[in-house]
């Protein structure tokens, strides 16, 4: 018995000391080996679709209008992205938000394609062909260029990195903005030159050469002003062309809110590229941030900017109405903005749980049939990044810096009015005048597109526009050093000392 | 016909047979068969005849069951006791020939259908012998000694000494055994033999020079211990009416800090450090956790259950653990059964558990509405339409319809005194080669905050057995099964914003006095603000009455085998195998919820709280098997003992989580309830594994030097080739000086006891993800390109390290063991332990846009000196003669330091630094409160602020004219500067009295958020802001109101305003019992009786500001409360 008992116990515990070294090589079940993708299309295609996604955080899609709070349209009251730090004046290398979202974001992205084009490049399966391999590469390029787009135009010389990097060479210096520019437009030539010509619309959801060129006719338009807002002819020329270009092969959406909604954004003749979502597994918090949360409360100054439907400003007109403030409005001020509750009409009304601190909402991207709006709802609305309404009034404004407020200038002011029942411009304009109307005309038809902020920099008027900003609930305070932003403390700390803190932030 | 299979023999019981099981299985069976026998009265028709003379019974039944068909059951053994059968019979009834075969026999019989069963003979009860003996206990110098327990071993049949040490106890027979106990003495064992009158002098026992510590994979005579390890015994943790046992250690070890997060049910967060947080990496301060020799969940065992808990400290002692002891380990003993009739000990209390601390919220409306006009003013906001107007106000203050004006306290709707129950039942017993230890558990805990309740069942089942005097086997198996009903949410942390009791608290606090939980109109209807402009969260009452739970079923089981071979004197095995099986699952319930605005009665918000069911399963099974050989000889006073061993651990988690929307019926809570067009499914499994080889050689030479050394050789499947196996070595000494000659030479009586000490070693830390080093793409980034349908993305997001290896600790620790005047024991230890190659995240540039791979880099430093002091005392004479009485003192500090961290971090308010602790805070400092305008005029510029008298001051702490973020420095108090605690215990006459104070020293936690700036979601100021700065009252200590998240920067930033000082004392525990004269109680059969009262966090002394100083550490200052604890109990024992 005894005898029994301990040559059992010891074939038993010798099978587990005879459990051989394997058991300690262990592999996880829910994850893929470096080494064992990029080995056909398909895996291309989910290598490509993570890039796309790679354009969904907040500060490129659904903040877009928190964008808008860091100028004269709208207060945060939660602070998305600092931008109260930011319009306060109390910004700094250290403020974090948007500051370090943009700037880490972006780079999250551009390493995305770095790896998409190196494996591609390493890639010689013949599942891909040539002229897919040029497609593809348009694309992850399209995509790189609108993430060095942010950096420039926001921090301006930043590291400029074009393949992956490792923990050897981590430390990257900045380069000069300009270096950047020229690479922007590089990636955005070769996606002009190589994407689809199809209209984005009919393109499958993919970045077409058209794409490319309105965002090639932003980063012109932006570069084009210079430090000081002293407009360039020549970018300007080219902003022009490429804008006639896509005014000819792009349609305005009938409706000015059917851009922005869920139903009617498919096959939208007036989109140029949007950032997409799908509900229920890839949302975004549109319903809940503008619709319930009020994250993106217009100001008043930007209320009262939405001219009456006489084409005069709110004010001056005979139609104003200060008892109601809605009413003789420009259209777009009641698909744009919201008093109180959302209201898409009788028995369509929400009331948002959280107080509106300026009075008002932001209507414009939220989707009447989410209603009631909350944690749960699942919006899937596209982030519109560019549009025909931003074209026309690009080469409005290029066209008049340009060639002063001809015909076509009139003419493109006057369809892009129409849509929404506004009267087109009177006769006579100078180049000034013209100007300042295109200018307002943008904050309108744009308003919490994320666009304020370009244009406040391009134009070099933010900080007579932001100081001058009495309707708010914080104290606007703008110094010319936000013109560009600091780099994040961290970068800079990280760095040991290769990458150098913007001047004015040391 | 014969039937061969007729007389079937009852074979012999194996060799292994427990008596137990013997008498348990034959009574059954008899009772069965006295039962069946009545109806089988009838078939006795059967007519027999038999003729023999000294026959034997066997072949005299085989005989009767061929004539009568009957079958005949006998036990063979039973029958070679039969005396000859001479039974002349013709025809006659079988129950006559029964009767006359079975005359004069040493066995009955009974008869049943068809069948006969010989049966043993009830054996006819001798008269019981009873022998009383009376003697008298002594101590060594001949007083005679009250209280000593006299027990009859093997029986519960005992007695004790009276005043002046005489006894009397009856024995059945001569070979009964005398047990003498007592307190501070050495128990003695006399056996009666012929004596009636048996007088013991006791021996006082030397203090604790006889303890035996448990250490890893054995046991070792504290006297001879070389490491730094604490002991503490189930007893002592056991006073403490709570139910979590880890938080039960708290104040009994030094250099132990126990911190129990959160009073939450079942989710207390109590966090063990040993010796400091040694590392910052992801691999934790957490010590390694061993029940009885493997690694488990503290809190899944009964703590009645608990034998005793060694807490391994320094290197030494907890190097035998290798790659997991860098944070120390702790090892939890269960109890064993004792040899003896069964004694069944049921121990229960009742507590009433209330909150140590509730905020002190301004609840009357008319006060809030007029404070929140103030706050909105001051924020900025002037607009008419968003204050309460006059009238209203002057309503609620006058008003007596408080139905419609009412002044809520909405904290009282959700807090309450809540009981507990805790029964715990233990049976022990076996004979000399089988013992168990079997005990069940149960604790109903209810919340203090609604909606947070526990239940635990626990069962556990240990049993050892000697096979004979070499093999010994046994198991210890634990079952538990818990149950938390919390509200719905994430009630993963009750300390983080999104944990669900955090979340309820705060809901609570952010509704305004001026509505009621409910609309008037007595439709019960839930309210949702009075007023439009005012600020709140969801209503708590709705989401409790509305059962919107997650309720999480924890289950463990955790189940061990072990045998231990002595081949001889000096040769030793032993082996363990363990299966840990743990699971974990939970539902979570959430529906939309309509409130309503409570004056108007109009729908005013359809709350979501994200409609749906979340499922989730997650388990783990973890197996262990180790073996090890032990040798101990001693050769001529040098004594060798040495231990090699081996083990292997697996462990695989996984789980899965199905999601669905739209319930078309809340009531039905499954998720095939659920609509099927949003429904989502997650799962996963990861695995590691942990091979290793140990050994420990001791050697000492007479008790007087000590040496000791301990090898872990470990492999783990965290890490990649070469890096794969770790070596953690440690090497320690001491030196007992009072057992020199020369030292006894002197005869200094009053030193027992004098060790020093010495050790050094390295343990390791691998507690880093499963697949660190691997380079991996995970699916990320999913992108819909044509709105309809959604491609899969696939990214990689980390950079990664194949270098990675283990994260060492180095430890010294210096000690000392003094015990004089046999009852006073000092032991002091001073470490400095440092870690190093900390497993972290590398600092990576955000430029490289993939995540930080972990890296080897990092050193902490931790240096401490802990001190414990005992005394413990029986006062022999006088009238206080029996008094026992012990006194002890720990305290410890720690001082932490960031030795290489890299770049400096900045976080929120903390910062890491060389040179300074971790996470140290970093803020601006607060200097005071401005008082006029000319104070502004005359200090630096606050950032871009419109600075108002009653504003904040802060410090311009680089003296560069102005305030901003270059002003913002560190602060001490991260980590406190003493923890210490004092305990006192006395017992007399049947009297006992217990008193446990824990304190920390020099620590200070950030509060943010709710209940420190009012009005945070319209959450209704503490009642200090009643004394808020205005021109009218200035202050200098509560600065201007203003108006939650809309307030200024000026007050919301991170600064030492908000930093508090959370040193604390406190009454932690407190009991006092009696225990009833056996005498008495013996009458109705019960050994023991104690009634007793606990209290827990009785009286707090600190100058904290917010709830409770014991906290979670730093963060929103709402967190769950802690528990005041008065309880009641009984322990009672058959």
């Amino acid at each position: 018995m005894k005898n029994r008992i301990i040559i059992t116990t010891i074939f038993i515990t010798s099978l587990f000391l005879g459990a051989c070294k394997k058991t300690l090589d262990l592999n996880p079940a829910d994850q893929i080996a470096t080494s064992t993708f990029y080995k056909s299309k398909a895996d291309f295609d989910e290598a490509l679709a993570a890039v796309y996604a790679s354009l969904q955080p907040e500060e490129f899609a659904v903040g877009m209008g928190f964008r808008d709070c860091f100028t004269d349209n709208g207060y945060n009251q939660f602070n998305s992205g600092s931008s109260k730090d930011f319009v306060q004046g109390n910004f700094n290398p250290t403020t974090g938000g948007y500051e370090t979202g943009i700037y880490n974001d972006s780079y999250v992205g551009i390493a995305r394609v770095n790896l998409f084009l190196q494996n591609l490049g390493n890639y010689k399966g013949s599942d891909i062909s040539d002229a897919q391999r040029k497609v593809y590469e348009g694309e992850v390029r399209f995509i790189r260029a609108f993430f060095y787009f942010q950096l420039y135009s926001i921090y301006g010389d930043v590291p400029l990195v074009l393949q992956p990097l490792d923990l050897s060479n981590q430390k990257q210096p900045k380069v000069p903005a300009a270096q950047v520019l020229t690479q922007i437009t590089a990636d955005l030539d070769y996606s002009i030159a190589n994407l689809n010509t199809a209209a984005y619309y009919a393109n499958g959801g993919h970045a077409a050469a058209s794409s490319a060129k309105a965002l090639k006719a932003r980063v012109l338009l932006f570069a084009g002003f210079g430090n000081n807002g002293t407009p360039d002819p020549a970018m300007l020329a080219q902003v022009r062309d490429l804008c006639l270009d896509l005014m000819g092969q792009y349609k305005l959406s009938t409706n000015f809110e059917d851009i922005f909604r869920d139903a009617t954004q498919k096959n939208n003749t007036e989109i140029i590229f949007s950032i997409n979502f799908l509900a229920p597994n890839n949302t975004t918090p549109w319903d809940l941030y503008y619709g319930d949360y009020d994250a993106c409360a217009p100001l008043q100054n930007m209320v009262d900017a939405f001219e009456c439907t006489d084409g005069l400003p709110y004010g001056t007109s005979p139609l104003t109405d200060t008892k109601n403030q809605f009413k003789n409005r420009d259209p777009r001020l009641a698909k744009t903005v919201y008093a109180d509750s959302v209201y898409f009409g009788p028995g369509k009304v929400y009331h948002p749980s959280n107080l509106r601190p300026t009075g008002y909402g932001t209507i414009k991207f939220l989707e009447p049939n989410n209603m009631p709006y909350g944690f749960s709802t699942l919006s899937q609305q596209d982030a519109v990044i560019l549009r025909l309404g931003e074209v026309m009034l690009m080469y409005a404004e290029a066209q008049n810096e340009v060639a002063g407020p001809d015909a076509t200038v009139y003419k493109a002011m006057a369809d892009l009015r129409a849509r929404v029942g506004m009267p087109a411009y009177p006769a006579g304009y100078n180049k000034d005048q013209m100007r300042e109307r295109i200018r307002h005309e943008r904050r309108i038809e744009l308003a919490f597109e994320g666009l304020r902020h370009y244009d406040l920099l391009r134009w070099h008027i933010a900080g007579p526009v932001l100081n001058a900003v009495k309707t708010s609930l914080i104290n606007y305070h703008f110094e010319d050093k936000f013109y560009h932003w600091p780099l994040p403390q961290t970068e800079i700390d990280k760095s040991g000392g290769v990458l150098i803190q913007n001047p004015d932030y040391k | 016909m014969y039937k061969k299979s007729a007389a079937i023999r009852c074979r012999e019981w194996p060799c292994l047979r427990s008596k137990l099981f013997l008498i348990m299985k034959l009574s059954f069976f008899l009772c069965l068969v006295t039962i069946l026998q009545v109806s089988a009265a009838t078939s006795f028709a059967q007519k027999i005849s038999l003729d023999k003379n000294n026959a034997s019974l066997a072949e005299t039944l085989q005989e009767i069951h061929l004539q009568s068909g009957f079958s005949v059951f006998y036990n063979a053994k039973l029958l070679k006791k039969a005396v000859p059968v001479n039974v002349h019979l013709q025809n006659a009834d079988l129950s006559d020939v029964l009767k006359q075969c079975f005359q004069n026999q040493p066995f009955s019989y009974v008869v049943n259908n068809n069948t006969i069963v010989v049966t043993p003979k009830p054996a006819v009860a001798k008269p019981v012998q009873v022998i009383t003996i009376t003697g008298q206990v002594k101590d060594e110098k001949g007083v005679g000694l009250p209280g000593v327990t006299v027990k009859v071993k093997g029986t519960n049949t005992g007695a004790q000494t009276d005043m002046s040490g005489f006894y009397k106890i009856e024995v059945n027979d001569n070979n009964a055994v005398l047990v003498f106990s007592f307190i501070g003495f050495v128990s003695q064992e006399i056996a009666v033999g012929n004596q009636t009158r048996i007088d013991v002098a006791l021996k006082e026992q030397t203090s604790a020079l006889s303890e035996i510590v448990v250490v890893g994979y054995g046991t070792q005579k504290k006297v001879n211990l070389t490491g730094a390890v604490s002991s503490v015994t189930g007893e002592t943790l056991n006073k403490r009416p709570v139910v979590n046992p880890a938080s039960m250690l708290q104040g009994l070890a030094p250099g132990v800090a126990i911190n129990v997060g959160s009073g939450e049910p079942g989710n207390e967060s109590v966090s063990i450090r040993i010796r400091g947080n040694s590392t910052f990496s992801g691999a934790g301060s957490d010590p390694l956790i061993l029940i009885d020799g493997v690694p488990g969940n503290f809190s899944d065992i009964n703590p009645t259950d608990i034998d005793n808990v060694s807490v391994l400290k320094d290197a030494a002692s907890a190097s035998i653990y290798g790659s997991r002891a860098a944070n120390g380990v702790v090892l939890i003993t269960t109890k064993q059964g004792k040899s003896g009739q069964m004694a069944v000990t049921y121990d229960g209390n009742v507590g009433f558990y209330s909150p140590t601390k509730m905020f002190k919220l301004v609840t009357n409306s008319a006060q809030y509405m007029e404070l929140f006009n103030q706050a909105r003013i001051n924020s900025g906001t002037t607009d008419p339409g968003s204050l309460y107007p006059q009238d209203q106000i002057d309503l609620y203050r006058n008003s007596t319809d408080r139905l419609h004006y009412p002044n809520t306290d909405w904290l009282s709707l959700i807090f309450r005194t809540a009981p507990t129950q805790n029964h715990n039942l233990t049976f022990t017993g076996g004979n000399e080669k089988t013992t168990y230890n079997v005990s069940l558990g149960y604790v109903n805990q209810q919340g203090i905050e609604r909606g947070f309740d526990y239940k635990r069942y626990n069962a556990r089942i240990n049993l050892t057995s000697k096979i004979n005097d070499h093999i010994k086997f046994g198991t210890n198996v634990l079952l538990k099964s818990g149950t938390r009903d919390a509200v719905a949410g994430n009630p993963s942390s009750p300390s983080q914003w999104d944990g669900s009791s955090m979340d309820l608290f705060l809901s609570a606090m952010s509704q305004a006095p001026t509505y009621g939980p409910y609309l008037t109109d007595g439709s019960g209807r839930y309210t949702y603000k009075a007023y439009d402009f005012e600020y709140n969260n969801k209503n708590p009452i709705a989401v409790l009455d509305q059962n919107y739970k997650r309720v999480t079923n924890d289950y463990a089981v955790n189940a061990q085998g072990w045998f231990e071979v002595q081949f001889n004197k000096d040769f030793s095995w032993y082996t363990k195998g363990a299966v840990n099986f743990n699971m974990d699952k939970y539902k979570d319930f959430k529906a939309t919820l309509d409130e309503y605005n409570f004056r108007t009665n109009q729908l005013q918000t359809s709350l979501d709280l994200g409609k749906g069911l979340t499922d989730q399963d997650e388990q783990t099974v973890y197996t262990n098997l180790y073996s090890y050989l032990n040798y101990a000889h001693n050769f001529h006073g040098h004594n060798v003992k040495a231990q090699f061993g081996y083990s292997v651990e697996q462990s695989k988690y996984q789980y899965l989580q199905g999601y669905r929307k739209n319930f078309a019926d809340i009531d039905l809570q499954e998720l095939n309830a659920g609509g099927s067009d949003i429904q989502n499914a997650y799962g996963t499994s990861n695995q590691w594994a942990l091979m290793s080889y140990f050994g420990r050689v001791d050697y000492d030479f007479k008790g007087r030097y000590l040496l000791e050394g301990n090898i872990r050789y470990d492999g783990s499947s965290r890490f990649y080739g070469a890096n794969k196996w770790g070596v953690f070595p440690s090497f320690s000494a001491g030196w007992r000086a009072t057992e020199e000659p020369f030292v006894k030479a002197l005869n200094l009586t009053w030193l027992d006891n004098f060790k020093l000490r010495g050790s050094w070693g390295q343990l390791g830390n691998q507690n880093v993800g499963n697949y660190p080093y691997q380079a991996l793409l995970n699916f990320t980034g999913n992108y819909s390109f044509d709105n309809s349908t959604l491609t899969t993305g696939v990214a990689q997001q980390n950079l990664n390290n194949p270098t990675i290896k283990w994260e060492t600790t180095t430890m010294t620790d210096i000690g000392l063991d003094i015990t004089i005047f046999k009852n006073l024991s000092l032991t002091a230890d001073w470490y400095n332990k440092t870690t190093s190659d900390i497993l972290r995240q590398a600092q990576v540039t955000a430029a490289v846009g993939l995540g930080a791979p972990t890296i080897n880099n990092g050193v902490v430093n931790n240096r401490g000196i802990e001190v414990g002091l005992s005394y413990n005392n029986v006062i022999r004479d006088g009238g206080l003669k029996g008094f026992a009485y012990n006194v002890g003192v720990n305290v410890d500090h720690n001082r932490n330091k960031l030795v290489q961290f890299g770049q400096t971090e900045i976080g929120d308010y903390t910062i890491n630094q060389n040179g300074q602790p971790w996470n140290s805070f970093y803020m601006l400092q607060v200097i005071g409160i401005f008082q006029s305008a000319a104070e502004v005029a005359n200090s630096p510029k606050q950032f871009s602020d419109s600075t108002l008298p009653g504003d904040l001051k802060y410090k311009d702490v680089n003296g560069d004219g102005k305030i901003d973020q270059n002003d913002k420095t560190i602060i001490g108090g991260v980590y406190p500067k003493l923890n210490y605690s004092f305990n006192i215990g006395a017992s007399f006459k049947g009297f006992d009295l217990s008193a446990m104070a824990q304190g920390v020293y020099g620590v200070k936690s950030y509060v943010s958020g709710w209940g420190t700036i009012p009005f945070v979601q319209g959450a209704s100021p503490t009642t200090d802001w009643l004394n808020a700065w205005t021109p009218e009252h200035p202050s200098t200590t509560m600065p201007r109101i203003y108006f939650g998240q809309s307030a200024p920067d000026k007050i919301g930033r991170r600064s030492s305003y908000f930093l508090q000082d959370a040193s604390y004392l406190r009454l932690k525990n407190l009991v006092f019992g009696y225990t009833l004269p056996a005498q008495i109680t013996k009458k109705i059969g019960i050994n023991r009786l104690r009634v007793y009262f606990a209290g827990d966090n009785l009286i707090t002394i600190t100058k904290f500001k917010g709830l409770d100083p014991e906290r979670y550490g730093s963060g929103d200052q709402v967190q769950y409360p802690q528990n005041k604890i008065y309880s009641f109990g009984l322990n009672v024992t058959l």
